[in-house]
């Protein structure tokens, strides 16, 4: 079970990266910037540039990918999504099978 | 496809207003797997109307979703000299015949509970309350369904 949630994860994880960094390579190639120009203007490292635009790299913290948005003119926006993790069919019990029958009579009668 | 249909007094009394957008999340997210109606036609219940329960993960904390859910009707046999059907290219021959598009598979909600409720945390016919609550909620979700009319729906569709 964990190893199926740590695998979800990561591949979760790998997804929102390629998404940022896809948007990232694409905003720095149409204002004809480079990694060492972004760099400059973060005051950080090339590495640390390559890192960002890295598309498999997950390792990253938010604080630096959000200052790497403000840069290139971007707002990162975070958002939780409800999850469906099971769905299973449930015992009707017998004394309101009459009423479950009239339920999908009424469905039924629905255009 | 799967319709979604939240009666009005289900809705009023299940969903909190603060958990609306969430739950409206989850219907479409329900709705964009179809394979979950699939698997559970897939049981051959002896009944075409049967009871699941939807186990999910809000911002507001772990919920319990159950629906009622009613199979499709089985077609009906056709006879070979009724079929119309051009053997060439498969399609019908007649334009004004209608649509053979199959019946929206309809869910109807029931419950929509936090994970530790005294309904939400035992759904299964041995739990007093769940048997109580649900016998309740099918009867408000019935005569919603019974008294709607084209003009004034009585339930919500997802």
């Amino acid at each position: 079970m964990a190893k199926a949630q740590t695998f979800t994860a990561n591949r979760e994880a790998t997804t929102i990266k390629r998404t940022l960094s896809r948007g990232f390579k694409s905003r720095l190639k149409a204002e004809g910037g480079s990694v060492a120009s972004l760099a400059r203007e973060l005051g950080t490292s090339r590495t640390a540039i390559q890192r960002v635009l890295d598309p498999d790299n997950t390792s990253i913290t938010l604080h630096t990918m959000v200052k790497a948005a403000h840069t290139l003119g971007y707002k990162v926006r975070l958002e939780l999504e409800p999850r469906i993790s099971k769905v299973e069919p449930v015992e009707t019990p017998k004394k309101l099978q009459p009423l479950l029958d009239q339920l999908g009579a009424a469905v039924d009668r629905l255009s | 496809m799967i319709e979604i249909l939240v009666p009005h007094q289900i809705g009023k009394k299940e969903i909190p207003h603060v958990e609306l957008a969430d739950a409206k999340k989850l219907f479409a997210k329900l709705k964009s797997k179809p394979e979950l109606a699939t698997s559970l036609s897939a049981k051959s219940l002896p009944e075409r109307a049967s009871l699941f329960k939807v186990y999910a993960t809000t911002t507001h904390g772990a919920r319990r979703l159950l629906f009622f859910y009613r199979h499709p009707a089985p077609p009906k046999p056709d006879g070979p000299s009724k079929s119309k059907t051009s053997p060439k290219s498969g399609t019908s021959s007649d334009p004004a015949e209608p649509s053979t598009l199959p019946p929206p598979e309809r869910w109807v909600l029931l419950f929509y509970r936090d994970k530790n409720d005294a309904v939400g945390k035992n759904m299964t016919p041995a739990n007093p309350n769940f048997e109580n609550q649900l016998g309740k909620n099918l009867a408000l979700a019935l005569e919603d369904l019974v008294k709607s009319t084209a003009e004034a729906k009585r339930y919500d569709t997802y």
